[in-house]
């Protein structure tokens, strides 16, 4: 037998570094980056523009045009384009989120010859049917009122109104009649001025190779909407703490969200506020998992998190707790806060959070598609390729005296506001 | 799934993962045409059992700096007690209180960077974790460790209930349309044990567990004849043979486990049930029982599901959400259980039609399937959007080392590598034969869920 009692020696994680992209341009203008692994078939290009819904004028624009595209288009009208993507193994997703929009396709590396040409229409000349419109927007309306039946999204909604500012634009949020007065107008604006070869970048990963890319010069390379105006927008946040009780009578649970706005991803804070997060809410081992889930048996799971946005970050605590044991939840929250601002992290403790978030960084550089999402979450900020590696150079740096530091710059209930969707 | 802590998108398992069903499918042999393999990447694997039982797997990629480890305990939620059901799930919590030697399981893998998780379903459990190559012996030391015996603590099973009770309550009763499975199931099955869910069938089940069940179920079911080690990353057989003798080779063998599950009968007559809930929109699932998962007809029933539910360009998706309006949202899916498994078809309905209007228009979508069959183009469209699902499934690391662990687990590993094969060998009258089968009206389950107003 082994001695069990000793745990083999752990090693160090050594350099890390996202692969840098092979970079192109189209003749459009369009830059192309390139993650390249020659030992898969399956291939996906991800379209992406700089508008996202933070720039539309009113609710679902962004959305509800990207979703769109795919309803017909010029050469394909009608349920055609969805048809011919289908026959070939491709699937194809859209989505908008608070900054930029993304057309995602993939498919094995012998069809895409065949389905560029569609995802070339796709872009170019979408239809904009009304009679498409009119499906869309009821369908998805059905699905809005569903989604928003969910304690948790009940309290994420609200959190975000409360942090941002409920008529910013972080902070604003659908309502159910915004699919009634919602314009075919306003998406065909929104698609001519956003959705354009002038705003755009398209990162490929997977099998690359010469006809590949000469068929994304053929496709993707004329330029469209090139003259648009992508919508601007500026976020102001005005935060104010304060408490917030949405009533669900007889509710088991009691869904909580306890945010603020927090610090913009280029501020020397952001990091080290990072390792802190994973120490306090950020892993399955974390203080607010280890005392309230796997000492109290409070809840399934709890945890902290930073969103960072272009214009602004927020920082939120979420958890789903028993209605009986909401205020002891609340309670042991505010004690885990108080002990990061006034104790010091044990030299054991922070070691292990700091091997934890290398693994984690290495897991999250993994292979093609992971090193696309992460270039992509930093080509938003205009960070450079050394990224990774510098952040990871300064989580490896952080002291105990900064993270107690930080405890007590940003981790104060009494400047959060709290949300709670129960009984 | 229920386990250990699923939290969406974090669960890098399910990421990428676009098919449904990609890891958890089977077939049966068929001939093998060579200008295949030039399309589908090949999963290399080797695969040798230790004198204790323990059968170890191992594929090497050398690209990558992270090893996967997957243990698949050959026990869920189906081998329970009916009256003391939940349990399965429950002792994958209690395998995370600390083993025999080691206080905390999650501590030493976190400071080795490495990350785990756990599944359990009607048919397995299943715990998984990657962490960097040069941390690899951390992770035998863990879970061997615990597969040698349990601290059993006291404390951790009071936790443990109650985060478990927590995790019911959050996933299936504060949940709109949470509890559809809890009713679904015991109408479709009145036999077999896949009449309850893998959570249970109440939260009573899970507070009644007693320590004595924990250890008992332990010492049945936590051996290494019981389990399957598949391994991923830049490693060789050899120095994972060194490996696992070392860590798990001292490990005694368990008693052998057969299964003597009750069969479930045909069904003679169409079930309904209906219920009235705080829900916005009126829904409704329709449950056929279904073949087995290493039946010559699975993958033709998966390929079904696919055909009338799958993708924008699906039959009910064309028809009743676009065409007719009758739905939001309509579904088409298998279980894919080892054991006769259910199809079902779920769908949420646009305001102001009437729940019989929409059980007839599925019915009656079902009815022209069966009578004229589909089109060439349109078996072929299904079964290429299964081989691009087959080959995104197969890009994580974890999602290679479950899925041997799975085939392994099916009795036939080399189906990793044939099982897109399959999928394109199906022809026209095998799916309209299989969809006949199927869509017995006798042999259906249907659950209305309307709103507390609707009629």
């Amino acid at each position: 037998m082994p001695n069990r009692n000793i745990a083999p020696v752990t090693n160090h994680l050594q350099k890390l570094q996202l692969a840098e992209p092979e970079s192109h341009k189209l003749d459009n203008g369009i830059p192309v980056f390139v993650f390249r692994n020659d030992q898969q078939q399956a291939l996906k290009i991800d379209f992406i523009f700089n508008s996202g819904t933070a720039g539309q004028s009113r609710p679902l624009v962004a959305n509800s045009a990207i979703r769109l595209l795919k309803e017909g288009t010029k050469s394909y009208p009608g349920n055609k384009l969805m048809q011919h993507i289908d026959f070939y193994g491709s699937y194809i997703s859209q989505y908008a989120s608070k900054d930029e929009s993304d057309v995602t396709m993939m498919c094995l590396k012998k069809d895409f010859q065949q389905v560029i040409p569609f995802i070339e229409s796709m872009l170019k000349e979408p239809s904009f049917v009304p009679k498409a419109f009119g499906i869309i927007r009821n369908i998805t309306k059905e699905e809005f009122i569903i989604r928003s039946e969910k304690p948790k999204n009940i309290a994420l909604k609200a959190i975000y109104e409360l942090v941002f500012g409920n008529d910013t634009p972080y902070g604003v949020s659908t309502q159910v009649n915004d699919y009634d007065t919602l314009r075919l107008e306003d998406l065909k604006d929104f698609y001519r001025n956003n959705y354009g070869s002038n705003n755009c970048y398209i990162i490929l990963s997977g099998p690359i190779d010469h006809t590949i890319m000469n068929l994304v010069h053929q496709h993707i390379g004329s330029a469209w909407n090139a003259d648009g105006k992508p919508n601007d927008f500026n976020q102001v946040t005005y935060f104010k703490p304060t408490k917030e009780h949405i009533i669900k009578k007889d509710a088991l649970q009691s869904a909580i969200q306890i945010g603020m706005p927090m610090v913009h991803r280029t501020h020397a804070d952001f990091i080290p506020f990072q390792l802190l997060n994973i120490l306090f809410g950020g892993y399955f081992g974390s203080r607010l998992m280890s005392n309230i889930r796997e000492d109290k048996g409070y809840t399934y799971g709890i945890h902290s998190n930073i969103s960072a946005f272009q214009q602004g970050s927020i920082f939120t605590i979420s958890t789903e707790t028993g209605s009986a044991v909401t205020q002891a939840t609340m309670e042991e929250i505010q004690k885990e806060m108080k002990i990061l601002q006034n104790e010091t992290i044990s030299t054991e403790e922070l070691d292990l959070v700091k091997n934890y978030l290398s693994g984690s960084y290495m897991r999250s550089l993994d292979g093609v598609y992971n090193q696309a999402e992460k270039f992509k979450s930093i080509q938003g900020f205009a960070l450079g390729m050394d990224y990774y590696e510098k952040s990871l150079q300064k989580i490896q740096q952080t002291q105990q005296d900064e993270l107690k530091e930080l405890a007590n710059k940003y981790l104060n209930y009494d400047a959060m506001t709290t949300v709670i969707v129960g009984a | 799934m229920t386990g250990k802590y699923q939290m969406k998108r974090t669960t890098f398992l399910i990421e990428l993962s676009i098919r449904k069903n990609a890891t958890f499918v089977s077939g049966i042999l068929i001939k093998y045409p060579d200008h295949f393999h030039k399309n589908f990447s090949m999963i290399n694997f080797d695969k040798f059992t230790l004198s204790n039982g323990l059968r170890v797997i191992v594929h090497h990629d050398p690209t990558t700096p992270l090893v996967a480890m997957n243990i698949l305990y050959d026990v869920g939620a189906r081998d329970e007690d009916p009256d003391k059901t939940g349990f399965a799930h429950l002792f994958e919590h209690l395998m995370f209180g600390g083993s025999i030697n080691i206080p905390s399981y999650d501590e030493p893998l976190q400071k080795a960077g490495g990350e785990n998780n756990a599944f359990t379903n009607c048919d397995f459990t299943n715990y998984y974790l990657t962490l960097p190559k040069n941390n690899l012996e951390t992770a035998f030391w863990l879970e061997s460790d615990r597969m040698l015996d349990l601290a059993f603590s006291e404390k951790s099973l009071e936790v443990q209930r109650q985060v478990v009770i927590e995790e019911f309550n959050q996933s299936y009763l504060n949940q709109p349309y949470g509890d559809v499975w809890l009713l679904l199931k015991p109408l479709a099955y009145k036999v077999h044990p896949y009449q309850w869910n893998t959570i249970g069938k109440t939260t009573q089940h899970i507070a009644e567990a007693t320590m004595a069940d924990v250890k008992s179920f332990y010492s049945r079911y936590y051996n290494p004849n019981n389990a399957i080690l598949s391994l991923a990353g830049d490693i060789q057989s050899d120095e994972i043979r060194v490996l696992a003798e070392k860590w798990f080779g001292p490990i005694a063998s368990g008693p052998e486990n057969t299964r003597k599950l009750p069969a479930e009968p045909d069904q003679k007559e169409a079930r309904t049930l209906t219920v009235h809930r705080d829900v916005p929109t009126n829904a409704i699932y329709k449950a056929w029982h279904s073949c087995s998962r290493m039946d010559k007809n699975y993958i033709a029933s998966d390929l079904i599901s696919d055909i009338l539910g799958s993708g924008e360009s699906s039959v009910l998706k064309k028809e009743l959400v676009k065409k007719k309006r009758l739905f939001s949202e309509i579904d088409a899916y298998i279980t894919g259980d080892i054991d006769p498994g259910l199809f079902i078809i779920s769908g949420k309905l646009m305001p102001d039609v009437s729940i019989g209007e929409a059980d007839a228009a599925i019915q009656d979508a079902i009815d022209t399937f069966c009578h004229n069959g589909i089109k060439a183009t349109d078996l072929q469209k299904v079964k290429n959007r299964a081989a691009t699902g087959f080959e995104f499934s197969k890009i994580p690391l974890a999602n290679r080392a479950l899925d041997l662990a799975m085939y392994e687990h099916l009795g036939d590993i080399n189906l990793i590598n044939k099982i897109s094969t399959f999928y394109a060998n199906i022809s026209l009258s095998v799916i309209k034969q299989t969809a006949n089968e199927i869509f017995q009206s006798a042999n259906c389950s249907t659950l209305y869920y309307l709103t507390k107003s609707a009629k």
